[in-house]
């Protein structure tokens, strides 16, 4: 148990170090980093254009109002921002660290190969989509008249924490086929498109839909899932899909790493 | 005369043949696309079922050829990325000094990589589109003619779009963030996602009279019958305006952009 907190503590100086280096070499961009902020907010903007125009229209989306709605489209976008913060990394994992090998570089460090990957990049641009994300719970919670309930914002920011190991953990097991295949990144681009359906609610789609964002990728988890405990809806307990399927994609994607990692040292490339 | 078709016939070519290079990103960009379009057919299904007091002023069927073609011309409005590039590496330099007009050389490189982009996205992605969702057919002969010219001036307005943002990584390093802000403008107000004629009446006016929807909107509403007859010929007019004002402005834009560059000697 020692040795656990000890290496954890060891890594979480590891990842504040990275942090730093990372800033101090941002420093020099700052006026990049405000258009790459806000360019992520308003890469959104036409996603809530949709959902406003609708509901001048009607009152209820397969069942949803709109601050239910809303309030996926939040979780959706905080998820999603904060994998994007921390693992935007493993979409370079084919072309820069396998087919360049940069990967070598990575292997012969006393640390573990995936968090020295994934420690190595920040996406810092996508804070801006991490503030609007709780702007948009904000404003789903107020509209639902429960905004003071903190215990509310607690279990939204923990989806989305949890989410983001939903995506990320999927984008690993997709990035791993790069061992295999040199650069699986169109494919990630590909499965990765499959979380839009979970910006709406999954009743206004055809099972089979339902099915695959549930089971087999569950971006479902991310926000259809929980947001049903969140503003209220009932059914408390399939918040629980949210850390089942993160420990689930987690652990099938770490398996799919380690044996690539495995066939690249095998080669010897 | 002939030299110069010649000449920018070249560039396209070469454009055609990089571009086909890369298979695989070109399914799953269709593929992606594909998704998209069905994440919307599904909510307009269901948002037409909801609609007790029937206050959407067209028909579903027509509405969901709308949202189908909508995403197939917006993979058009992408630009193929070449003149950023040019920029940050400093390669734009040689540009200067061939007997090319730097825009004319641009969209003739644009116009051959749509050729790529059709057969390798938009073709796919209607056939896809329309054995899941039903045939996608354009709403009359007369709107399938108008359709093809309005769609050429789309692409021409599409890339002054394009070019002019592109311009922009003069001043900027961070090509990516304006490319996005880009593509996020051209989303919200082209009429790709969301149909002008869905918006509330005075937003649908304040965008009717901006560029973007001489990009998506204009040439997708001719195809599913929505802009028709006299009505869709003053649509075209309009594009083809756009496509006249934003030549001038890019020009005006880059030469700017260029004396800058000119004076600080790099």
């Amino acid at each position: 148990m020692l040795t656990v907190s000890a290496s954890l503590a060891r890594y979480a100086r590891l990842y504040a170090a990275f942090l730093r280096l990372h800033f101090k070499r941002l420093a020099e961009y700052r006026g990049d980093f405000v258009i790459g902020a806000v360019a992520l907010i308003i890469s959104q903007t036409a996603g809530l254009l949709f959902i406003w125009v609708i509901f001048t229209r009607i009152k209820s989306l397969a069942g949803w109002n709109v601050f239910e709605v809303t309030l996926l489209y939040g979780l959706a976008t905080g998820a999603g921002s904060l994998a994007r913060l921390l693992f935007s990394n493993l979409w370079s994992l084919g072309t820069t660290f396998v087919r360049r090998g940069d990967l070598l570089r990575l292997l012969i460090r006393p640390v573990n190969p995936l968090f020295h990957l994934i420690a190595e990049h920040f996406e810092e641009e996508a804070i801006g989509g991490l503030a609007l994300a709780l702007a948009l719970v904000g404003h789903a919670l107020t509209g639902l008249g429960m905004a003071t309930e903190l215990w509310r914002w607690a279990v939204a920011i923990l989806t989305m924490v949890f989410g983001a190991f939903i995506i990320g953990g999927i984008n690993l097991a997709v990035a791993s086929l790069s061992f295999w295949m040199v650069d699986s990144a169109p494919l990630m681009w590909a499965v990765s498109n499959f979380s839009r359906f979970a910006r709406y609610p999954l009743g206004a789609y055809h099972r089979a839909v339902r099915f695959i964002v549930t089971w087999i990728l569950p971006y479902g988890a991310v926000t259809f899932y929980p947001a049903h405990l969140i503003s209220g809806r009932g059914d408390a307990w399939s918040w629980l899909a949210t850390p089942g399927a993160a420990a689930a994609v987690c652990l099938v994607a770490y398996r799919l790493w380690l044996a690539g990692l495995r066939r690249f040292e095998g080669v010897g490339s | 005369m002939l030299g110069a078709v010649k000449r920018y016939a070249s560039v396209a070519a070469v454009a055609l043949k990089a571009e086909m290079s890369y298979s695989l990103w070109f399914f799953s960009f269709g593929f992606a696309a594909v998704l998209e379009v069905l994440v919307l057919v599904f909510l307009w299904r269901a948002v037409y079922a909801g609609d007790a007091g029937q206050t959407l002023p067209v028909a579903l069927g027509e509405m969901l050829t709308y949202v189908c073609v909508a995403r197939i011309v917006h993979q058009f409005t992408y630009p193929t990325g070449q003149l950023p590039q040019a920029i940050r590496s400093g390669d734009i330099s040689v540009l200067f000094l061939r007997p090319a007009d730097v825009q004319l050389y641009y969209l003739s490189y644009h116009l051959g990589a749509i050729l790529a982009e059709v057969a390798r996205i938009a073709l796919p992605m209607y056939v896809a589109v329309s054995l899941i969702v039903g045939p996608v057919l354009p709403h009359s002969a007369l709107a399938l003619a108008q359709f093809v010219l309005s769609l050429a001036a789309s692409v021409v307005v599409g890339f002054l779009i394009n070019f002019m943002t592109e311009t922009l990584s003069f001043w900027t390093l961070n090509a990516w963030g304006i490319r996005a802000a880009r593509e996020a403008t051209i989303e919200l107000l082209s009429g790709s996602t969301v149909p002008l004629f869905v918006f509330p009446t005075w937003l649908a006016n304040v965008v009717g009279h901006l560029p973007f929807a001489s990009t998506v909107y204009v040439p997708t509403a001719i195809f599913a019958g929505i802009i028709s007859g006299t009505a869709a010929w003053q649509a075209i007019l309009g594009q083809l305006a756009w496509a006249v004002v934003l030549t001038f402005l890019a020009r005006g834009l880059w030469r700017a952009a260029t004396n800058r560059v000119i004076v600080q000697g790099g």
